[in-house]
């Protein structure tokens, strides 16, 4: 069996003590099954007159910091149900379509640049809703289709087909920089929607062909719809 | 300022004044219940009064919970003639107002909406005419029921001149979501700091901390109320001893490196505090945009 991450690379582990010393002196590693975890409280508000905090557990992937996280609250106060934006079979929380969560990233998944810019901005919304306020973001819808609206909003095509054939071409490494941009501007890609399509062409391949399923399956549903 | 003098602002900081909004909040609660017990058990006179943390001078605004027991005669069967009936029916009973979450020996209350109200009841029979001993009934372990004074524990954890290093471990327990309950974790502090209970209240604090790194698979804990008779291994099991440790061994080297200001984040009030929703909006504002959160099922 692979040695874990933080056997192999007992630095890196120790940097990540360090890192929690100095900016989160409430969380806490644990090592356990081979794995490493992050526990304790996070805090969302700070203050002595206004605190609110939750206690998580981090679970890091064995190729840390390459991969996304999981996360749990633990102290059963987000309730476990999907439109908390809980997976209810494992509990853990839906952060964020997982290619959106690469792009925003940069894939970067160490313990700072996941804390900071996936789950805070979670949790914040979490407490908002609590307090009977919207969600102060944009909210995916599930599954497939909140997929679908992430292609929509960053590469401006809402055609399954479309942002499928389109991932694809990435996939194969067919994609020019002269074709079409696929919002549909009629403008040349380097023209257009630049940034996002190299942002996109940097994801792993797993992703894309994951993002490319969720694409078939939705032009399955529409066919069942219009049969 | 130095680092003592840091640590006892932040335990003034957790003070919870007489008046103060949870305190009122909790006191009506008190009273309701207590008019429902009268109301539901009117032949029985049971002693309805503050334990925990209340009664022992230990509550802190960060972590607070009211604990009210409510001990019935020993020959009064109208709530029940077992500890198990008591329980239950005094359960039940409570089931009307609110939602009722079965502890091992304590009752908590929700609100019917769900909102957590901080009250935890615990009934109990005295064991006789005379002593102030009482029978609890437990819902988990081995043993049905348990015997323990209340006096004894008060007294034990009030008068052990430890109630201000034990504030800080309440503290201490909260904010790194350690899942220790406060009679244990007071029990062992006591235990620490009856070998040395000399110092500033950082040192001791430090050397409940440093027991905790070294020791902590030695220190034994036993009820003051009852040492031989009930077994308190479930409360510390070793898991939780392991947590303690590598809690302990973190805190203490992130305050050697940055100082305790640094653990435990500045106190000084500000000038004005914002409305929860407010400060929760600009946090949102200030994160930027977010990845909309999802789900993979739909
Ligand atoms: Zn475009």
């Amino acid at each position: 069996m692979e040695r874990p991450w933080f056997e192999t690379n007992p630095a890196a582990f120790d940097e990540l003590r360090g890192i929690l010393r100095r900016r989160y002196p409430t969380l806490h590693t644990e090592v356990a099954d081979l794995k490493v975890r992050i526990v304790g409280t996070f805090a969302v508000l700070g203050d002595v007159e206004l605190s609110d905090r939750y206690s998580i557990c981090v679970e890091l992937p064995n190729d840390y910091p390459r991969s996304i996280p999981s996360v749990w609250e633990t102290a059963g106060r987000i309730e476990r149900v999907i439109d908390r934006h809980v997976f209810p079979r494992t509990g853990a929380l839906c952060v964020g379509v997982p290619v959106e969560l690469w792009v925003r990233l940069a894939g970067d998944f160490g313990i700072v640049n996941y804390l900071e810019k996936a789950l805070r901005p979670y949790l914040i919304g979490n407490s908002l809703v609590e307090e009977g306020k919207p969600w102060p973001f944009d909210e995916s819808p599930h599954g497939s289709e909140g997929v679908l609206e992430f292609y929509q909003r960053f590469i401006g095509n809402s055609d399954p087909a479309a942002v499928g054939n389109f991932l694809i071409a990435i996939l194969q490494n067919r994609l020019r920089g002269h074709w079409n941009c696929p919002c549909g501007s009629g403008k040349p890609i380097r023209n257009c929607h630049e940034t996002n399509v190299r942002a996109l062409r940097s994801l792993p391949n797993f992703l894309l062909a994951s993002s490319v399923d969720h694409m078939i399956s939705l032009l399955e549903m529409q066919t069942a719809r219009s049969n | 300022m130095s680092d003592n003098d840091y640590l006892k602002d932040l335990l003034k900081s957790q003070r919870m004044e007489e008046g103060c909004d949870q305190l009122v909040a909790l006191d009506e609660e008190r009273d309701k219940v207590d008019a429902l017990l009268r109301e539901a058990f009117p032949n029985s006179d049971p002693d309805f009064t503050h334990g925990g943390s209340r009664a022992k001078g230990t509550m802190i605004r960060e972590d607070y919970d009211l604990d009210e027991v409510c001990y019935f005669d020993n020959d009064d069967t109208g709530p029940g003639e077992t500890l198990e009936e008591i329980y239950n029916n005094v359960a039940e009973m409570l089931e009307d107002e609110y939602i009722v979450v079965r502890k091992r020996s304590a009752l908590r209350l929700k609100s019917k909406k769900g909102k957590d109200l901080y009250v935890d009841i615990v009934p109990g029979r005295y064991i006789d005419d005379n002593s102030t001993d009482v029978f609890l009934h437990q819902n988990e372990g081995d043993k049905e029921r348990l015997k323990t004074n209340l006096e004894t524990h008060i007294s034990y954890v009030r008068d052990s001149g430890c109630t201000d290093v034990i504030q800080l471990g309440k503290l201490w327990r909260t904010r790194n979501d350690i899942l220790i309950r406060t009679f244990p974790l007071e029990l062992l502090i006591i235990e620490v700091l009856s070998g040395d209970n000399s110092g500033t209240l950082q040192e001791r604090f430090e050397r409940v901390l440093t027991a905790f790194v070294d020791e902590i698979d030695d220190i034994a804990i036993e009820d003051p109320a009852n040492p031989t008779g009930n077994d308190l291994s479930f409360a510390l099991t070793d898991k939780l001893r392991n947590r303690l440790r590598t809690v302990a061994e973190d805190t203490l080297d992130t305050a050697g490196e940055y100082g305790w200001e640094h653990v435990f984040g500045k106190v000084e009030k500000k000038a004005t505090v914002l409305p929860r929703v407010a400060a929760l909006t600009a946090a949102a504002a200030s994160v930027g945009a977010a990845a909309p959160p999802w789900s993979d099922e739909a």
